[in-house]
């Protein structure tokens, strides 16, 4: 039973985080303008271990590069986006 | 006579139902746009008026308190012609955005406006106002409409705007798949202005804006409609921080 608990844990932790993933990608709905995602852009480009954020208007998608050996909570990504004022969809490592 | 008549109606007009654009992308409109969370634009924009020779400049900044709510202010003050009582009355507002449908295409934003206007002089009284504001954007077109009534408190006379925009992308017409873009967008208006006592003026905006990834240049005309049949030369910037 103590084993079942562990492992349940240590497979929700490895869920919530894209461990030693270089790029992550993830949709974003509701942008409209270069001005308008400035935000988003520097909200992403702000989080922990990420050493390069793009947002892409025509793909509707940031994309993050991480730095070597950094992870970063998909949950993190996903409220800097709706704290920019936008929709995300769900992050891929790339 | 003409000018002397028109200059303090101008003032009035000026000094006491100045807009908090402060985010909008719309030349004279508020938009749903969003401020994100801590964040802040402020815009500086210059308003000449050729018929009676005046020039107002005007200080906006909107904060984002949170993904849906952003406050809002606006400061005019006169630049000409010079004499007393040239700093305008402190608008504020409070913007929440109560729907959103973000999709592929675009999306679509419905918010809700309450404030006050508080004076800076003691000969002018407080208002309270409240609007709407309302934008849907689809691929390289966004349609804003947005109108605000403000009830004056004791001698202050009621007043109200609206304002109906839409912003066309001229260039690029597709964006690149990745990278810094800056683009041109053509803004053509139907605005109106409408003070106790008074018809409403509805006025025609054309302009454009260059829109960089943290900063706006743009610049329009406008031309009353009826009324005063003022013509109106706008030039503003944005600046995201």
């Amino acid at each position: 039973m103590k084993k079942l608990l562990q492992l349940i844990l240590v497979s929700s932790f490895m869920v919530s985080l894209l461990a030693s993933a270089e790029t992550l990608e993830v949709p974003i709905q509701g942008m409209t303008c270069p001005f308008c995602a400035d935000g988003l852009h520097r909200k992403l480009g702000e989080l922990p271990g990420v050493e390069k954020a793009e947002v892409s208007l025509k793909l509707k998608k940031a994309r993050l590069t991480l730095k070597e050996g950094a992870s970063l909570d998909k949950d993190e990504i996903r409220k800097a986006i709706i704290d920019s004022g936008f929709t995300p969809g769900e992050v891929e490592a790339k | 006579m003409k000018r002397r008549t028109l200059l303090p109606l101008f003032g009035l007009l000026m000094l006491g139902q100045l807009p908090v654009a402060g985010v909008a992308m719309g030349l004279r409109s508020f938009v749903a746009l969003p401020v994100d969370k801590g964040g802040a634009v402020v815009r500086f924009q210059l308003e000449r008026n050729e018929d009676v020779k005046s020039t107002v400049g005007i200080a906006n900044l909107a904060w984002g308190l949170s993904h849906n709510q952003t406050l809002l202010f606006g400061l005019p003050y006169r630049l000409d012609p010079s004499g007393p009582k040239r700093l305008g009355d402190l608008a504020i507002l409070y913007r929440h955005i109560v729907w959103q449908d973000d999709h592929k295409q675009g999306t679509s934003r419905l918010g809700l406006l309450g404030g006050a206007v508080a004076p800076t002089d003691n000969d002018r009284d407080a208002a309270i106002q409240a609007g709407f504001v309302a934008t849907f954007y689809r691929g390289r077109v966004e349609w804003d409409f947005d109108a605000l009534y403000q009830a004056g408190i004791d001698q202050r006379a009621d007043s109200g705007r609206y304002d109906i925009s839409r912003q066309f992308r001229l260039t690029p017409a597709v964006y690149p798949d990745w990278g810094e873009i800056t683009e041109w967008d053509l803004v053509i208006e139907l605005n109106g202005r409408w003070r106790e006592g008074s018809e409403v003026v509805h006025q025609a905006t054309l302009g454009l804006q260059w829109i960089h990834q943290s900063w706006v240049l743009e610049a329009g005309v406008t031309q009353d409609l009826n009324g005063p049949e003022a013509t109106r030369f706008l030039v503003s910037t944005r600046l995201h921080f």
